[in-house]
C-alpha cells in the first residue's frame, strides 16, 4: 500500500471519479472529474480501470510528500509538476519513493491537471461514488479539498513500468464547440450568430459548478427566467437576466430556469474543464453528425498504444510521438472548404491519407490547400472557416497510423 | 399518459422530454412515470434523469448510443400506468422570528398579518413535483395566489438548514445550508436528508407535504431527538385534514 501526505494543500485538490450517477432526481449531483479525457489516460498511463478516483488539482498545486512507495500517473495540464525538482511531464507515469516530494511551481498549460495513483484510493464512497461534493459537503476526504495533514492511501496496482501517451493528454484551444440550444427558440432570432462570432473571457469567479463568460452581448434586452424550472443538462450555457453567459459542469445544479441557448459538444468538456479564468474563448457551430463524429474519435484515441517512459521525446508538449501538427506556411486566410463557405474538406474523428487536402488557405488573392503529411484521423481542426491565421499557426492536428513519420519534431523514434 | 412528449436535444449527451407547459399533478405523474420506466429499462449509455414539473431531461453517453437512437428508444417505452398511493408528510415549523428572517418582510408584502400567514401555509397540502437545488430539496406547490411573491431580488449566500420557504408558486425545505433565493419563513428541526439511508429521504414526487406549527419550545425538543438520528418528519394520514 502507497501512503502520501499533504504538506501544502494548493488553490483546491480534490478527490474525483466519474461522479455520483443515478442520483439526480434526488437533487444529489453527479459531479466527478471535469476533464474525462485527462483522467481516463492517468488511469491507463497507472494501470487502473480507468473509472478509478484519482487526485483533480486545479491551477496551484499542492505539495504532497510520499511516505510509502508506489506507482503514479500525471495527466491534462502542466502544473509544472516537480519530484525532488525534477520535471515530471503530463502524460507520464513514474514510480514514487518514499520520502520524495510532489510540488508544482505554477500553471503554464491548462488549468487541470490529474494525479492518479495505482490501485484504489482511500476516500468516502457516497452513493456509489468517491467524488468530492464540495455543495453536499459530502465524498472524497470528508467531503472537502484536501488540507494540510491529510494521509492519503492508495492500495497499489498492476503497474510495473513507466510508460507514456502517445498523444497530448491536455485538450487545449479557445475554440469550444457547440450546438443549438434545448430554448434557443426563446432568443431573439439572432442570438445564437452573436454568441458563434462574439468574443468572450473566462471570468475569475468561475468554478466547479459554472464558467463565466464576460464578454459581447448576446441580446440587446435582458432574458427572462422561465417561470417553470427544468432539468439543465451539463455543458449547456446559460443567458441569466445579467446577461453574462454561465456555461454548465457537472457539479451545477440539476434543475434550473436560465434559458439555454447552445449546448457544449460532449467532446469538448475536456477543453472546457482546462480553460483558465482571463482566458479568451470563441464558440463554433456544428451539427449533430459532427459532434458524436468528434466524440467517437476522442474514445478511439484512448485505445491509442502506450510508449515506454524513455522513448519519449523530451521536449514535451509540441512534440508528442503519434501526433503531427499542421501548420500555416504563411499568414493567410484560412478555409474548410474548396471554396469560402463550401462544405468542410474534413471533420474531426475523419480518416485522411497522406497528400489528401485539409483546407484551403487563400494568400492575396491565391489559393492553395493544405495537405496531410501522412495518414491518420484528424485529431483537432484549430480555425474556424475564413479565419485569419499566422505563420506557423497549428490548424489541423493528426494522429498518425505510424507514429514518427511526418512529424519533423519527432527525431527520437 | 395524457399525450406523446416533444422530444428536444439538449446537445448531444442529453434529451429534454417536454410533456406540458403547465404545472398540475396529471402532467407531473407522467413526468415521474416516464422517469422511473426510463431507470428501469436500463438502455445502455444512459445514466442520470431529471424530473423536473413538466419535463424530463434524460443525459447519456454519446459514445455508447446516439442522440437520434435514443429518441427513437424513449418515445417507443413503456409506461407503467399504476400510480403509487400518494402519502403526505407532516413538516412541524417554526414561523418568523429567528427561525423565518425574511416572515415580517413576506407578510408585510402580502398584505397578511403574521397569524394569517402562517394560517395560510398550513391550510393546504403542497405536492412534491420534483427534488433539486440540493439533495433531498423538495420543491412543493402549488401556493394558493394569495401567498405568491417573486423570487428575493439577490439571492443568500447561505440558507440555515431546515429552512421552510417560499418563491412564486412553489414552497419547500432547504435540507442543508446552501444559497438560495426564496423567501425565508419558518424552520424545521427535522432532518430530512440521510445520505448513509436507503432510502435517503422519505417522500418522493407525487407525495405530499403539509407544515404544522409549533412553538420555541417544541423546536428545541424535537431538534434533540432529530439529534439523536430520529426522524422527526412523519407520515400522517388524509383523514387529518
Amino acid at each position: 500500500m502507497g501512503v502520501i501526505s499533504v504538506a501544502r494543500p494548493g488553490l483546491l485538490t480534490t478527490v474525483q471519479d466519474a461522479g455520483r450517477k443515478g442520483y439526480e432526481h434526488l437533487g444529489v449531483m453527479v459531479g466527478g472529474w471535469l476533464d474525462d479525457w485527462a483522467a481516463a489516460w492517468a488511469n491507463r498511463l497507472v494501470g487502473n480501470p480507468l473509472d478509478r478516483a484519482l487526485l483533480e488539482i486545479t491551477l496551484l498545486g499542492p505539495v504532497l510528500t510520499v511516505e510509502e512507495e508506489g506507482w503514479a500517473a500525471l495527466a491534462g495540464a502542466d502544473l509544472g509538476a516537480l519530484v525532488n525538482g525534477e520535471e515530471w511531464l503530463p502524460g507520464e507515469s513514474r514510480w514514487l519513493g518514499a520520502g520524495d516530494e510532489i510540488r508544482f511551481s505554477g500553471a503554464k498549460r491548462g488549468a487541470r491537471a490529474y494525479l492518479a495513483l495505482a490501485g484504489e484510493l482511500g476516500a468516502d464512497r457516497i452513493f456509489g461514488s468517491q467524488s468530492t461534493d464540495l455543495v453536499a459537503k459530502f465524498g472524497g476526504i470528508g467531503g472537502r479539498a484536501l488540507k494540510v495533514g491529510d494521509r492519503l492511501t492508495f492500495s497499489g496496482g498492476a503497474a510495473n513500468a513507466a510508460w507514456a501517451a502517445p498523444l497530448d493528454t491536455l485538450q487545449l484551444g479557445p475554440v469550444i464547440r457547440v450546438l443549438p440550444g434545448v430554448r434557443v427558440e426563446r432568443f431573439p432570432h439572432d442570438a445564437l450568430e452573436r454568441l458563434v462570432s462574439g468574443q468572450f473571457r473566462v471570468s475569475t469567479h468561475s468554478d466547479r459548478v459554472g464558467l463565466r463568460l464576460e464578454g459581447d452581448a448576446v441580446t440587446d434586452a435582458p432574458m427572462a427566467s422561465a417561470s417553470l424550472s427544468e432539468g439543465m443538462a451539463i455543458g449547456a450555457i446559460e443567458v441569466p437576466p445579467s446577461g453574462e453567459l454561465l456555461v454548465l459542469m457537472k457539479s451545477r445544479g440539476s434543475i434550473g430556469g436560465y434559458p439555454t441557448l447552445a449546448h457544449v459538444i460532449r467532446a469538448d468538456w475536456p477543453r472546457l474543464a482546462q480553460l483558465k479564468p482571463g482566458e479568451r474563448v470563441q464558440f463554433q457551430l456544428v451539427d449533430l453528425a459532427e459532434a458524436e463524429r468528434a466524440m467517437a474519435a476522442e474514445r478511439s484515441m484512448l485505445s491509442l498504444p502506450l510508449y515506454p517512459a524513455d522513448r519519449r521525446p523530451p521536449s514535451g508538449s509540441s512534440a508528442i510521438p503519434g501526433t503531427v501538427w499542421v501548420q500555416s506556411p504563411s499568414w493567410a486566410l484560412a478555409y474548410r472548404g474548396t471554396h469560402p463557405g463550401d462544405h468542410p474538406l474534413v471533420h474531426v474523428g475523419d480518416r485522411v491519407t497522406e497528400g489528401q487536402s485539409l483546407a484551403v488557405l487563400e494568400v492575396m488573392k491565391t489559393f492553395s490547400d493544405l495537405l496531410s503529411p501522412g495518414s491518420g484521423t484528424v485529431l483537432e481542426i484549430r480555425f474556424t472557416d475564413g479565419q485569419e491565421v499566422q505563420e506557423g499557426a497549428a490548424l489541423v492536428v493528426i494522429a498518425l497510423d505510424q507514429p514518427g513519420k511526418g512529424n519533423k519534431d519527432d527525431t527520437e523514434n | 399518459m395524457t399525450r406523446s412528449p416533444e422530444v428536444r436535444f439538449a446537445g448531444d449527451a442529453a434529451l429534454l422530454m417536454e410533456f406540458g407547459d403547465m404545472p398540475d399533478p396529471k402532467t407531473n405523474r407522467a413526468v415521474h412515470q416516464t422517469a422511473r420506466a426510463v431507470t428501469q429499462a436500463a438502455i445502455p449509455g444512459v445514466w442520470g434523469v431529471v424530473p423536473a414539473y413538466t419535463t424530463l431531461l434524460v443525459e447519456f453517453d454519446p459514445g455508447t448510443i446516439g442522440a437520434m437512437a435514443l429518441k427513437e428508444r424513449l418515445l417507443t417505452l413503456e409506461i407503467d400506468d399504476l400510480a403509487e398511493k400518494p402519502r403526505c408528510f407532516e413538516i412541524p415549523t417554526a414561523y418568523g422570528g429567528e427561525f423565518g428572517l425574511d416572515f415580517d418582510e413576506v407578510a408585510a408584502k402580502l398584505a397578511l398579518a403574521p397569524e394569517d400567514l402562517i394560517a395560510e401555509h398550513v391550510r393546504h397540502r403542497y405536492q412534491i413535483y420534483c427534488l433539486g437545488f440540493s439533495p433531498g430539496f423538495p420543491l412543493a406547490g402549488l401556493l394558493p395566489e394569495s401567498l405568491r411573491l417573486p423570487r428575493r431580488a439577490s439571492p443568500r449566500t447561505q440558507v440555515p438548514p431546515g429552512t421552510v420557504a417560499i418563491a412564486g408558486f412553489q414552497t419547500g425545505v432547504y435540507p442543508s445550508e446552501s444559497p438560495g433565493g426564496w423567501h425565508l419563513i419558518g424552520r424545521t428541526p427535522a432532518r430530512l436528508f440521510y445520505r448513509d439511508r436507503e432510502p435517503p429521504v422519505l417522500y418522493a414526487p407525487g407525495d405530499f407535504l403539509c407544515f404544522r406549527p409549533i412553538d420555541a419550545e417544541e423546536y428545541r425538543h424535537l431538534a434533540e431527538i432529530s439529534v439523536q438520528g430520529e426522524w422527526v418528519i412523519r407520515e400522517v394520514t388524509d383523514g387529518s385534514y
